[in-house]
């Protein structure tokens, strides 16, 4: 069994597979409880097998189990032996990743901006000073408008934000435009 | 500040966490999973409908009428003080940490932070790990095509 406690890194005692009480770790003390699957006796009786080209402690290849692991891939998250790695740029790849190309590696991005909360933010904090808010409502059309298209949360995400902060911007930005235009008019009058 | 959620995939867990104005993704394959490890740790976690309480307390009693203004404040004192007691009992009580074991160390679920949330969890991912884990070809063989963007579901 290869399972480390989580706080101390140290190896669990087998113990912890027998059931999922929870039981203190015998270095750090926390209590915590296992829930084992199969992958974990799997691993464990092909590691007692005649695999001497791996170390007990080691993970395997996604694609060798008898290999290695050296690397995971930077868009999927597999481990990979140093045969199936594919060195690109800063990222390593699997197979799957380099053949399916840019087209997969959108679909297995690894984060986002969310432009339509950043617009949000940009449309709202600023008017809570009312007089930043000159700055911060074009920005927040802007933003609003530039990334309209840009794909939110990967996420189940709803489409108000980019409505709201357009709206917010235009509204802040219609108000000082407004205010200048009336103080403008008043000067004349009063000159 | 942060949030994260958890999400179920075809054949794998998808960990979201980041802040308000992006997010990071990390996928965990069921067939990697070789266990769900949960630690009992005090976290004090106040989600954002709680910070609510406060402002719905005081509307609600400013929202009386003068007479019975006092009976309010004595009303919202009592539900602010079971509110800050069940958060308390939460954090210190139900508090947990809890972290997918792999083949290459162990990713923390930052959704999950209560021991009910994480018996949750491993009721809902239980049987997807154990149908993919039981059904698995020997890993000698080439990978299975990916499936075509897989549908998520919230757990």
């Amino acid at each position: 069994m290869a399972l480390a406690c989580p706080e101390c890194g140290f190896e669990l005692k087998p113990y912890f597979l027998e059931s999922p009480d929870y039981r203190p770790c015998h270095v750090c003390g926390h209590e915590t409880s296992v829930l084992p699957y199969p992958a974990c006796f799997v691993a464990e009786q092909r590691i007692t097998q005649a695999d001497l080209r791996r170390e007990e402690e080691d993970a395997s290849c996604y694609y060798h189990e008898s290999k290695k692991a050296a690397h995971s891939c930077s868009q999927c998250g597999k481990f990979l032996c140093a045969l199936c790695s594919a060195q690109i740029g800063e990222d390593v790849l699997c197979p799957a990743c380099v053949v399916s190309g840019e087209k997969k590696s959108q679909r297995l991005e690894r984060g986002r901006t969310l432009y339509d909360s950043l617009a949000l933010m940009v449309a709202v904090l600023p008017a809570l000073t009312v007089s930043f808010s000159i700055f911060g409502g074009p920005v927040a059309v802007y933003m609003a408008l530039r990334y309209w298209k840009r794909p939110t949360s990967i996420v189940r995400r709803y489409q108000w934000r980019k409505w709201l902060a357009l709206g917010l911007g235009l509204a802040e930005t219609g108000g000082w435009i407004w205010f200048f235009t009336y103080l403008a008019l008043q000067r004349r009058v009063q000159s | 500040m942060g949030r994260a959620s958890v999400w179920a995939g075809v054949d794998h867990i998808l960990l979201v966490e980041g802040s308000r104005v992006s997010e990071t993704y990390k996928r965990v394959y069921f067939r990697d999973v070789q266990a769900l490890m949960t630690m009992r740790r005090n976290r004090f976690v106040v989600t954002a409908p709680w910070l609510l309480a406060p402002p719905v307390l005081l509307i609600a009693v400013f929202s009386l009428p003068e007479e019975w203004r006092a009976t309010g404040w004595l009303l919202a004192a009592l539900a602010g003080a079971g509110i800050l007691v069940y958060l308390y009992i939460a954090a210190f009580f139900y508090g947990c940490n809890l972290y997918i074991a792999t083949a290459v160390g162990n990713i923390k679920v930052a959704a999950v932070y209560r021991t009910w949330q994480a018996r949750r969890f491993q009721a809902k991912v239980t049987p997807l790990v154990m149908a993919l884990q039981q059904t698995a070809p020997p890993l000698e063989q080439p990978a299975p095509p990916l499936p075509q963007a897989p549908p998520v579901e919230y757990l």
